[in-house]
């Protein structure tokens, strides 16, 4: 008995050999994470595609429930390490209990060249299964392009026909006598359960500016139109010796909200000169004076409901006043930033994260109240 | 009837004489005797391994050739290892773990050319000691003079001493009585395996009479104080003295969680051989992988445990058995974070251990630890596991993750 009890316990031991319980990333994103909430688990997915070499992945839930959050539909963008770059529309199957792609892929096209997000993706409210990609391209800005993709998970198809395009570079999407392309493209979000409007920012080839809003999607029939803060038709300058002069593509943000009259536009730009993001804002009326804001230093990727400014460049979010103050900083360690959504009546921000165990990926969803954004940083 | 009845009578008679022949036989037979054959040389003595070797193993073969031997149905019996016991005690527990019932104990002379052999011989049946002699030694006891060798007289001896007729007079003439004087801390409970227990009074002594001759095992015990256990053979009266060492209040040891991760931990003893409290920690910081890929492991993690553990068997156990309850916190220490993890910052364990085989100085371990996680995103928690497979022993609840098939093992040091 004696000789046995060691090799029983080794054998016992080594019964138990496994992996920690542990992962760096997973834990640091669970600091910012524990203070979201959970909405829930789009996942196990049965499969993805080119699933093996995906780098990054974010799940964007559809707005079609009354409630404004069904994760039960929605697309995931996927960018694998060869620099590909697709979406896919997956969807809960009852009967199978795990989530199915529906159809095969969209291209979202290689990769940016530039620091510059080339892709918006908004899913699309009043209408199913529905996803409007703007594609916007720093160096061919006038072959910047709006596609629609469509998905019947009853019949497993995605996308439905041929992809819808139109060019954002239409003399019919924007005032007519004006020439120059799209630079920028920014959705803010309406508490309307079948509404959504986007900020354009258009650009002559005199650097004059011209900004619109349009329904999501637009179309023909709804074109963009002018702002009533910013009236046209005619374009008109930011300032003189504004440093992004020849600029071809910024990250444009408008916040629409009267109650902070005058409304404000921002323009994230890179500065290929100092190798860093700058921040411009201006307000009516015209003659428009931008002004930089300096204290932001980051990529901006979302003008909040609050007014304030939401950068999440880096793995870390950041948060800023109007003014560009930095209010709070936070770990975003997995986290990647969705869109500002109105989830029940209530703007919060919805965060995607991509985890990948039992040999299947699943997508946690978290939402926090716009409001309490400032409180995640402790 | 009567008729009927003779041949029944004269059958069940027959049966009954059959039976009683045998019986008698079996009284009158004579079980062979063992003996247990146990060769020393003398404190100093010159003698090499090789000639050691060589008159040891011609003694056995020449004293169990022997016919008287043979003739008298003795069996000698060799020692399992090259050692021999030092006391009379330990050579009949020798003899009884070989199956003997005697032994008989040769000291070689000084150096192989001395002229006789001491031999010395004890009967466990009768408690005898029949044999305490020289025997001399022809022409010495040199390699070369070995096949020459002439046993005969430590043969006869044997067959004096041993013989079965001898053995079974012996034990009836000699079981009596003995007076065994027990010494040990005062208040000690001696316990006699197979009989009552006594305690130990104020001066630290008492006594019982037992049975002679027999062997016995006792076992004193005192709060605060180690288990002692003494076996003794009662032939005549005699005393036994317990030394009890205190209790120890103080353990060390080193551990291997899942054969893989190390940890070291630290016991006190709160009640003495029964109660501890403990602080410790493993760490992921290194450990074996063990995989294809990889062999060592390295994850900047160390959970720091508090614990305690209730004994439930006797510190000279040879199984002894404990449990106890574990909570840990989990500590990264990346160079971009240091502090408790945020994904599942506390878990628990419960432990279900054994020592084995432990001494005064020490003894290995064996725990099974199921441990749960407590951590309100276990989704996360679950792909922290890692990407590919599902993990045997793992359960996944709201709030909790539990690992059902994890072990630890080590060393504990009694310091």
């Amino acid at each position: 008995m004696k000789k046995l009890i060691i090799p029983i316990a080794v054998v016992l031991a080594c019964l138990s050999c496994a992996p920690p319980p542990f992962n760096l990333d997973l834990s640091l994103s669970a600091r910012t994470a524990r203070a979201l909430k959970l909405e829930g688990t789009a996942g196990p997915i049965d499969k993805l595609y080119s699933i093996s070499d995906i780098v990054d992945a974010v799940f964007l839930p559809e707005k079609g429930t009354p409630g404004g959050l069904d994760l039960t539909n929605g697309f995931v963008a996927l960018a694998s390490s060869k620099g590909d770059r697709r979406l896919v529309f997956v969807h809960w199957d009852q009967a199978k209990g795990m989530y199915l792609q529906a159809g095969d892929s969209m291209d979202l096209g290689p990769a940016p060249m530039d620091p510059y997000p080339n892709r918006l993706l908004v899913t699309v409210k009043g209408a199913q299964h529905l996803v409007c990609v703007f594609a916007l391209d720093s160096s061919a800005p006038s072959a910047n392009q709006i596609v629609l993709g469509q998905a019947e998970p009853a019949s497993g198809q995605f996308p439905v026909g041929t992809p819808a395009a139109q060019s954002l570079g239409s003399l019919a999407m924007i005032p007519t006598g004006i020439t120059g392309d799209v630079i920028g493209v920014a959705r803010y979000p309406q508490n309307d359960p079948a509404l959504d409007y986007t900020y354009w920012l258009f650009k002559t080839p005199s650097n004059h500016f011209l900004e619109l809003r349009a329904y999501t999607p637009p179309s023909y029939a709804n074109p963009p139109s002018g702002l009533l803060t910013r009236p046209g038709p005619s374009a008109y300058s930011l300032g003189t010796g504004m440093p992004f002069d020849g600029l071809r593509r910024g990250l444009y943000y408008y916040d629409p909200e009267p109650s902070r009259a005058p409304e404000r536009s921002y323009l994230s730009w890179y500065d290929q000169a100092r190798a860093q993001w700058r921040c411009w804002t201006w307000s009516g009326p015209v003659p428009f004076a931008a002004t930089e804001l300096t204290g932001v230093a980051n990529r901006v990727d979302a003008a909040l409901t609050t007014g304030e400014l939401l950068s999440t460049e880096g793995e870390m979010g950041r948060l800023y006043t109007r003014d560009g103050v930095l209010r709070t900083t936070f770990p975003l360690t997995g986290l990647r930033f969705i869109e500002e959504s109105y989830v029940n009546g209530e703007a919060r921000v919805l965060f995607s994260q991509y985890l990948y165990f039992n040999g299947r990926p699943s997508f946690n969803v978290y939402s926090i109240l716009t409001t309490d954004l400032d409180k995640l940083g402790g | 009837m009567v008729a009927k009845a003779g041949p029944c009578a004269l059958a069940a008679m027959l049966l009954i004489l059959a039976a009683s022949a045998v019986f008698a036989q079996d009284a009158g037979a004579a079980a062979p005797r063992r003996v247990l054959l146990l060769v020393t040389q003398s404190a100093g003595a010159g003698w090499d391994n090789d000639a050691f070797s060589l008159v040891s193993r011609s003694l056995f073969l020449g004293v169990q050739s022997d016919d008287g031997v043979r003739a008298a149905g003795t069996i000698i019996v060799e020692p399992p290892s090259g050692s021999v016991p030092a006391s009379d005690d330990a050579r009949a527990r020798a003899a009884r773990a070989v199956g003997a019932d005697g032994w008989l104990w040769i000291e070689l002379p000084q150096a192989p050319g001395g002229a006789s052999l001491r031999v010395h011989s004890f009967d466990l049946a009768s408690g005898a000691q029949d044999i305490d002699e020289a025997v001399p030694v022809r022409n010495g006891l040199s390699p070369l003079e070995l096949p020459a060798a002439d046993w005969s007289k430590v043969a006869h001896l044997v067959v004096r001493a041993f013989s079965p007729t001898a053995a079974g007079k012996a034990l009836a003439a000699a079981r009596t009585s003995a007076r065994l004087s027990i010494h040990a801390r005062p208040g000690s409970v001696v316990k006699i395996a197979g009989g009552t227990a006594v305690t130990i009074d104020a001066d630290g002594g008492t006594s019982v009479t037992l049975d002679a001759p027999g062997e016995y095992a006792l076992r004193a015990t005192l709060p605060g104080f180690s288990p002692s256990t003494q076996t003794l053979f009662l032939t005549s009266d005699r005393e036994v003295t317990f030394s009890q060492a205190p209790a120890v209040r103080w353990a060390l040891e080193g551990s291997l969680s899942d054969a893989a991760w190390p940890g070291v931990g630290l016991s006190w003893f709160a009640v003495p051989d029964s109660l501890s409290l403990g602080i410790g920690f493993s760490t992921y910081l290194f450990g074996l992988a063990l995989n294809e890929q990889n062999v060592f492991a390295s994850q900047p993690l160390t959970n720091v445990h508090l614990w305690y553990a209730f004994y439930m068997a006797p510190a000279d156990s040879f199984f002894r058995a404990y449990s106890g309850f574990v909570v840990f916190v989990r500590i990264i220490h990346a160079p971009v974070y240091f502090g408790l993890d945020p994904l599942s910052p506390v878990g628990a364990q419960f432990v279900l251990g054994a020592e084995i085989d432990r001494t005064l100085r020490g003894g290995f371990f064996l725990e099974y630890v199921p441990t749960v996680y407590f951590t309100n995103l276990p989704t996360l928690f679950q792909a922290s596991l890692g990407t590919d497979s599902r993990i045997p022993g793992w359960l996944f609840g709201p709030g909790f993750a539990q690992n059902l098939l994890t072990f630890r093992m080590g060393y504990r040091w009694m310091l």
